[in-house]
């Protein structure tokens, strides 16, 4: 056969194997399609894959049907075309990962309709996935940012129209599945959310600045270790030019200062979103895993952001002002909460010292932003926020129900003549919490003969997750009547 | 909290690569045929944006990233340097042989003369830009 014809028969033989992983990826589409789900997002997902993949079929079938044009065409040209089908089909395989895990039996249920009131406060136009995974953390991002760039990129963008115009999706992890209240760890990751959404890199970073000695004294101690570990006898090929050096330090500050500002302002939004609730779950989930000074190109070191949660809570300008709500409620409650405040204090100097890292660099640059931080947060939430007169109004009614093993799920303000009032998801949380940080062993006694700490704590989150259970149900029956 | 995979980073490198590839496309037609039809214009006049973010991304004023573009330009700039196939030496190197680079795909929007060797380099560039992009790409699925 001569030399073109087998280039040609083998061009052939390789879009005739991707249209086959285009049939099998199908299979595996369709076997998804018939799972359940808690919500619309992940079956959006799925018909979106099914529908891309259809139309990749079509594209490799006719690129094998076209021989005559096969023929013409430079092998670089199929081959570059080949490869925008096959990374396409790659990434579809990719993305279905991202409903594993979001079945009803796997998925933490209870939190769907809270999340999804959360998230309307804000934003239009969304869905999202809730899913849990066998890493060790919570975790969201938005799909439709990678999906538009590869749509766009391989020229199957018009297969997003009509999708939601964000697709959350969003993790926890599997062991934690039903332990409800720990999920208002979630509220964090919706402050990411929130973050894009208000711009807040906009208002913040500009604010942020870096010590400029400091990182000349980076620079120096980088290129003194090069002249250390390659020798005086490297060539000039051999030899990072320093140019490179100061643009890899001056871009890793830049990273580690963009990130933190968005960890930090996440947490600020969690806290106007959930209140103490969201500071209590993360010491409780954090905590015990934190190595409080280490630092990340991702996240500040813990001590700083307890810190900063601590002052937030209880600040009176600038914060939300839960001191005397907090004292009112559960005395050895805001004691707890002190307690990390004083732990935490002064939380730069004691992690890191007189250091001078990228790390320390990127701290000392935002510390004089974290007052703005508050009071910007504030600003965006406005009356959407979770206020200490909700707190006091709702969470001592419910305290009492946690304690008498009753669903913290409704309130009657007055038994005399009143109906009972549906209680919100963030009173319940909040009751839940506080509980559990709280001298208050009555539920304990309920249970019966001396029982582990471990049964206790997940009774009360079991009693915790009944309550938002019976008040969604409320919702629903309430909003059938009033139709009916 | 970020994904285990990065899913929006893995995106953009994959994007990366896709969008060199459809470059080279452009080039290569044009190489035979001394000719740009409507797609490849628009490809190429996304080239030459990206080679000014490029370009944009080696400001090395004191100011951190004030916004996302400030992000991409810098990102830019680093993944265009390990694409890069002359020697380093100094910045101002660098950015001259980016602007050259980008005069020539003006002259080519432009349906000006192109030499064989100035359009070589740009396929040259953006060959090793598609490769180092799809090769970042694969490595953050090897570490999942």
């Amino acid at each position: 056969m001569p030399q073109e014809r087998q280039t040609m028969s083998l061009m052939s033989s390789l879009i005739q194997t991707a249209l086959d992983r285009s049939k099998s990826l199908n299979e595996e589409l369709l076997r998804l399609e018939t799972k359940l789900f808690p919500n619309d997002g992940p079956k959006d997902l799925i018909n979106l894959a099914i529908e891309t993949n259809g139309r990749i079929k079509k594209d490799l079938s006719e690129m094998l049907s076209g021989e005559l044009l096969l023929e013409n065409t430079p092998n670089e040209e199929i081959e570059i075309k080949l490869r925008a089908k096959t990374e396409l089909l790659r990434f579809l395989h990719l993305i279905m990962q991202y409903v594993e895990g979001a079945e009803i039996q796997y998925s933490p249920t209870n939190m769907v309709f809270p999340i999804r009131r959360l998230l309307m406060g804000h934003i239009d136009d969304f869905e999202f996935i809730l899913r849990t995974s066998c890493v060790y953390n919570y975790s969201i991002f938005n799909l439709m940012d990678g999906l538009k760039v590869v749509f766009e990129k391989t020229g199957y963008l018009r297969f997003l129209d009509g999708f939601p115009a964000q697709l959350f999706i969003t993790d926890c992890p599997i062991s934690e599945r039903r332990n409800i209240p720990i999920h208002c760890i979630f509220a964090h990751e919706i402050g990411h959310v929130l973050y894009r959404k208000y711009n807040m890199s906009d208002i913040l970073m500009p604010l942020v600045s870096v010590d400029e000695r400091e990182v000349q004294q980076l620079k120096t101690m980088a290129i003194s270790h090069r002249t250390e570990t390659q020798g005086s006898g490297a060539s000039a090929n051999e030899v990072v030019p320093e140019w490179i050096i100061e643009n890899a330090i001056r871009s890793t500050i830049n990273k580690y200062t963009w990130n933190w500002i968005e960890e930090i302002t996440s947490d600020a939004f969690a806290l106007c979103l959930l209140g103490p609730a969201y500071f209590l779950a993360f010491l409780y989930f954090a905590g015990p895993f934190a190595s409080l000074d280490s630092s990340s190109a991702e996240h500040p070191p813990d001590r700083m952001r307890i810190e900063f949660m601590c002052n937030m809570l209880l600040k009176y300008k600038v914060g939300l002002k839960y001191n005397a709500a907090l004292e009112e409620v559960s005395g050895s409650a805001k004691q707890y909460v002190e307690q990390w405040r004083n732990y935490s204090s002064r939380s730069i100097q004691t992690t890191f010292g007189s250091d001078i890292t990228p790390f320390s660099v990127a701290a000392h640059a935002i510390e004089p932003v974290l007052n703005n931080i508050m009071t910007e947060t504030k600003g965006k939430m406005k009356r959407r926020k979770y206020t200490p007169k909700r707190f006091r109004r709702d969470v001592p009614v419910l305290l009492d129900n946690l304690a008498h093993g009753i669903p913290p799920n409704e309130l009657t303000d007055d038994w005399r003549i009143g109906e009972p009032r549906v209680a919100e998801s963030e009173a319940i949380l909040n009751s839940g919490w506080i509980y559990f940080v709280s001298n208050d062993d009555r539920y304990a006694k309920l249970l019966g003969s001396p029982t582990s700490k471990w049964k206790t704590t997940n009774r009360l989150f079991g009693l915790i997750s009944k309550g938002l259970e019976y008040s969604e149900l409320q919702r629903h029956w309430d909003r059938l009547q009033t139709r009916a | 909290m970020k994904n285990r995979l990065d899913f929006n980073e893995y995106s953009r490198l994959l994007g990366g690569g896709l969008f060199a590839d459809r470059v080279l496309l452009a080039l290569l037609k044009f190489a035979q045929k001394k000719d740009l039809e409507t797609e490849d214009r628009e490809i190429l006049g996304q080239a030459r944006d990206f080679l000014d973010e490029v370009i944009a991304g080696s400001n090395f004023s004191t100011r951190v990233f004030l916004s996302y573009s400030d992000v991409l330009a810098s990102q830019a700039f680093t993944q265009a340097i390990d694409a890069t196939s002359i020697p380093l030496s100094s910045k101002e190197d660098f950015l001259y042989y980016i602007e050259k680079l980008r005069a020539t795909v003006e002259r080519i929007l432009e349906q000006e003369a192109v030499g064989e060797h100035e359009l070589n380099e740009l396929i040259k560039f953006f060959t090793r830009y598609s490769r180092t992009q799809f090769r970042q790409s694969n490595n953050m699925l090897e570490c999942v």
